[in-house]
């Protein structure tokens, strides 16, 4: 079942983490350039690209993560996850975009700073701060 | 018969005990031991080489674009001299930072000691270094210095604030 159109506060999201230094698994902590967004080509703003995972088992969510964020062939590979409570974009000042591309369950986060990048950055250490790291659990 | 090699081990103890001559050289001998050792001993705990060689690897590993599978800018070779050389230049006595990919090319070093307690420089291509942090207590600190051959003196202060380290001296 597809998530309703507005993202709730109490709502909770995942980012899928690629890369083994996007977070610091001794501390169990998501690094903030993890949360850090992409300039978006065609909508020429900054995205980060997260899913919705109310609901879902932890099986579910990881094959999310496997289906529309990984590329194996390409040597892109899940690690890890950092999921939070939707609240916390919205109290770094940040909004959520529910464009159900490429999945339903996807959201962008999006209303971060045009020209400054530390005020990105500090968006960023704030939502990354209150997240709790989970590791894929096929390890490796 | 060659004499055998005297190894630090042997030699260490002597270091630690205190000048019991009475002659100048007795205690100038004392003193270059102390500062040898003082000189070993920061030379183990620096980590810049450890850090400098996470740079190296992490350059190779994110070069080309799209690294994260969100369409990542890849780190170039002047971006990961640039944070190189920034490393060299960091106190040695500072916590050693985390290294980490930003989806802008940039390459992060973070210092995370736990929540609200996170600080992040950022180093690029550019002569300008962005830094953002929580100091705890509710403080946050973000901003942009110039890179001109030294750490800006908000950085290291700021890594300091937040420091398990600095707080327990």
């Amino acid at each position: 079942m597809s998530p309703p159109g507005e993202v709730a506060a109490n709502e909770v999201f995942t980012r899928f983490l690629v890369h083994k230094r996007q977070f610091a698994l001794t501390k169990g902590r998501v690094l903030p350039p993890a949360l850090k967004p992409e300039l978006n080509p065609e909508t020429h703003r900054w995205e980060t690209s997260t899913y919705r995972i109310d609901g879902l088992q932890a099986h579910g969510i990881w094959a999310l993560g496997y289906q529309y964020v990984e590329d194996l062939p390409k040597g892109r590979r899940i690690r890890a996850r950092g999921t939070s409570l939707a609240a916390s974009v919205t109290d770094a000042g940040l909004h959520w975009d529910v464009n159900g591309e490429p999945y339903p369950r996807h959201a962008d986060i999006i209303g971060w700073s045009v020209n400054d990048k530390d005020i990105r950055m500090m968006a960023a250490t704030e939502i990354a701060n209150k997240m709790s790291l989970e590791m894929d659990p096929r390890g490796g | 018969m060659s004499s055998p090699a005297i190894g630090w081990p042997t030699v260490l103890p002597l270091v630690q005990a205190p000048a019991t001559g009475t002659s100048g050289d007795a205690k100038q001998v004392a003193d270059l031991l102390r500062a040898f050792a003082d000189h070993e001993r920061q030379k183990a705990s620096d980590w810049r080489p450890v850090v400098r060689a996470k740079i190296e690897q992490l350059a190779i590993e994110c070069s080309t674009s799209n690294w994260d599978g969100y369409s990542g800018a890849g780190i170039s070779q002047l971006t990961k001299q640039r944070a190189q050389y920034f490393v060299d230049l960091l106190p040695v006595d500072l916590p050693e930072p985390e290294v980490a990919p930003d989806p802008e090319g940039d390459i992060a070093l973070c210092w995370d000691f736990g929540r609200d307690l996170v600080f992040t420089v950022n180093i690029g291509e550019t002569e300008t270094l962005s830094f953002a942090g929580l100091l705890g207590r509710g403080v946050k600190r973000h901003g942009q210095e110039p890179f001109r051959g030294d750490v800006p003196k908000i950085l290291v202060e700021s890594i300091r604030e937040i420091s398990p380290l600095e707080s327990s001296r």
